[in-house]
């Protein structure tokens, strides 16, 4: 078994503290619980495929209006600043990491339900700063149109 | 008169300086982020006043006891911090915020407001400083357990004198206080299911908010605690919601001329049923019924029961007060009654439509009817329908339009005799305007401010008067 690293663990904490009560205490989502309040983080391929910089970004601004391009049976998600999530990448890392891995070693014959609408998972303009291949969305009015806008969590909404 | 449109134009042209000289990027930290780490438009189509304007999840927020969402940490007995999974030693989490974060508060000021008064005659333009200020915390207390609680004063109420002699003039005290509080338990059963009780001092149905807009056709009123200036109640309720969609709730209620149980009370029952589910498309059927023994009468100003407690002073009468615990809409002259038994019901349907591309939205109609039998052997019948909208443009411009109007209101005497009523149609349009998410100013117009007669009093009808309040909203 290895050792996990102090980040490792302070992200697990923050993940607990700050992600679990919407995505779940293992990324499950809670589609299946009233209010439904965030998808499923893990198994999810927006969360696999995207860069650290970019799920950091998403951690830190949000996502809400015209980019709460998910299923949107979920509210906005708010915005986490330093404050309340102090190592934001470390957190990003521990999404894509560990969390991910979570889906092994936790419950092999049931894994995390994927989002019902995988290329919608991407924010908008998510193909343009990621360079990763990734679809931007299809229902948003502004995905990929301004490149000068910061494409994660901006949120349009006030 | 010219007075008066300038007054208007200074009005409105303060709006729109304002609204170019303010940065639209503003951002402000709401109070409700303190205290859940959500942000406004998670739970609420704008937070103007006091209405409440879900999105499906700020609806499901209330009804679920205010427990989740919540992403804020929560002091475990050991005294450490965090959602760890630790078992703790004594009866659970508390809410482990900071005293600030507790608190929040909401500021209302009318900047200026007038208009012209029943008889045609302008009124004077007047500023409000503050007109409501209230403290608030709502959130989870531990997993299974939350609270809604509010501390409000209202200042500068129409409030009128009740020294002998000055009844026409204001106070200058206005002022008037309340609490209320609802605390809901609630636990999971299957999937997108839930069950649980709670116990409050306003009427049942804000534990789904299911009463506002206020706008709307209201024969209930939600109480306002214990002091409140509509009405003193405390309910218990219990409730489910099962597969997402169907809401049933029952709740039995003191009353709403006192908070006894002994002299009568009220029975409440909810159906409820929400079709698309989704945070841009949520429409609920909301049927409801409440009916008892405990309830004032609808047609009849009554005494205030904070500021004339027992017998009022010489000269004074219940006409003095303008602000009263009666539900419904005074009809000129009509005879004191005392109510013996009451039923009503409410259909109502209700879409919100969040952050749909641009735009965003909360619409509702509702039918209300309520039947009335008096002591006296007389009874009122009253049933109203209304429309009501509220609209915003990327969050930030917004308009709200409502109308009311009675479809039938008749009041039958202990001998027999019906008294049909004359009015028509009440509506009103506020324009809205966010520079930030928990501030707002807000340009009113209410066009027909009309009073309700009996046919038979045909000349008593004015709906002459009309007005108009330019104000500000701001949620710290």
């Amino acid at each position: 078994m290895s050792q996990a690293t102090a980040s490792e663990v302070d992200a697990a904490g923050y993940y607990e503290l700050r992600c679990a009560t919407c995505h779940g205490a293992e990324g499950e989502g809670t589609r299946n619980k009233s209010p439904s309040l965030g998808p499923p983080l893990r198994g999810n391929p927006f969360v696999i495929n995207a860069p650290v910089e970019m799920l950091t970004r998403l951690i830190r601004h949000g996502r809400g209006g015209q980019q709460r391009a998910y299923d949107d049976a979920y509210p906005n998600m708010p915005a986490f600043d330093a404050g309340l999530v102090p190592d934001a990448a470390g957190l990003a890392t521990y999404l894509k990491t560990v969390l991910q891995q979570k889906e092994t070693a936790s419950d092999n014959s049931n894994p995390a339900p994927r989002p019902p609408n995988e290329d919608v998972v991407a924010p908008q303009g998510a193909a343009i700063r990621s360079g990763e291949g990734l679809v931007a969305p299809r229902y948003t009015d502004r995905a990929g149109k301004d490149e000068m806008q910061a494409t994660i969590g901006i949120p349009v909404f006030r | 008169m010219l007075t008066r449109v300038k007054q208007l134009f200074v009005c409105v042209g303060l709006f729109f300086v304002l609204q170019f000289g303010l940065s639209p990027d503003a951002q402000a930290v709401p109070a409700f982020v303190r205290q859940t780490g959500m942000n406004c438009n998670s739970c609420h189509i704008g937070t103007h006043d006091i209405v409440p304007n879900f999105t499906r999840t700020g609806r499901l927020f209330a009804m679920r006891g205010y427990q989740v969402p919540y992403i804020r940490e929560r002091l475990r007995a050991e005294g450490d911090t965090g959602n760890n999974n630790e078992q703790s030693k004594y009866g659970g989490d508390y809410v482990a915020l900071n005293w600030t974060d507790f608190f929040s508060a909401r500021l209302l000021s009318e900047v200026a407001r007038g208009g012209e008064d029943a008889s045609g005659k302008s009124l004077d333009v007047k500023s409000s400083p503050i007109n409501r200020l209230s403290l608030f915390f709502t959130g989870a207390i531990t997993d299974w357990l939350g609270v809604w609680t509010e501390l409000g004063y209202l200042g500068n109420n129409s409030m009128r004198s009740v020294t002998p002699d000055r009844q026409n003039e204001q106070t200058g005290v206005n002022f008037f206080a309340y609490d209320e509080y609802r605390l809901n338990a609630s636990w999971d059963f299957g999937k997108n299911s839930f069950y649980g009780f709670s116990i409050g001092n306003e009427h049942p149905n804000v534990g789904g908010q299911f009463q506002y807009p206020l706008p709307l056709p209201d024969l209930w009123s939600n109480g306002q605690g214990g002091v409140g200036r509509s009405m003193d109640m405390a309910n218990l309720s219990a409730f489910m919601f099962y597969n997402d969609r169907l809401y049933l709730q029952v709740a039995g209620v003191t009353g709403a001329d006192n908070t006894n149980w002994s002299d009568g009370n009220n029975f409440y029952a909810n159906v409820s049923y929400d079709w698309f589910r989704k945070t841009s498309n949520d429409l609920w059927l909301i049927g409801e019924y409440y009916g008892g023994t405990d309830f004032p009468s609808i047609m009849t100003r009554q005494k205030d029961s904070f500021l004339c407690p027992g017998v009022c002073p010489p000269g004074v009468t219940d006409q003095n007060f303008s602000i009263s615990n009666s539900p419904g809409d005074v009809i000129v002259n009509a005879p004191v009654e005392r109510v013996e038994d009451f039923d009503s019901f409410r259909l109502s349907l209700e879409h919100s439509a969040a952050d749909r591309g641009a735009h965003t939205w909360y619409a509702a109609m509702t039918f209300l009817t309520m039947t009335q039998n008096f002591e006296s052997g007389a009874k009122v019948e009253d049933t109203q329908v209304g429309a009501y909208l509220r609209y915003f443009y990327e969050r930030t411009y917004g308009v709200e339009v409502f109308v009311r109007d009675h479809l039938k209101y008749e009041y039958t005497t202990p001998a027999g005799l019906k008294r049909d009523t004359y009015t028509k149609p009440n509506y009103g349009i506020t324009l809205l305007w966010y520079p930030a998410m928990n501030f707002d100013f807000w340009l009113r117009f209410t066009p027909r401010v009309q009073n309700i007669v009996f046919e038979d009093e045909r000349e008593l009808y004015n709906d002459k008067a009309s007005s108009y309040v330019l104000g500000m909203e701001y949620n710290f």
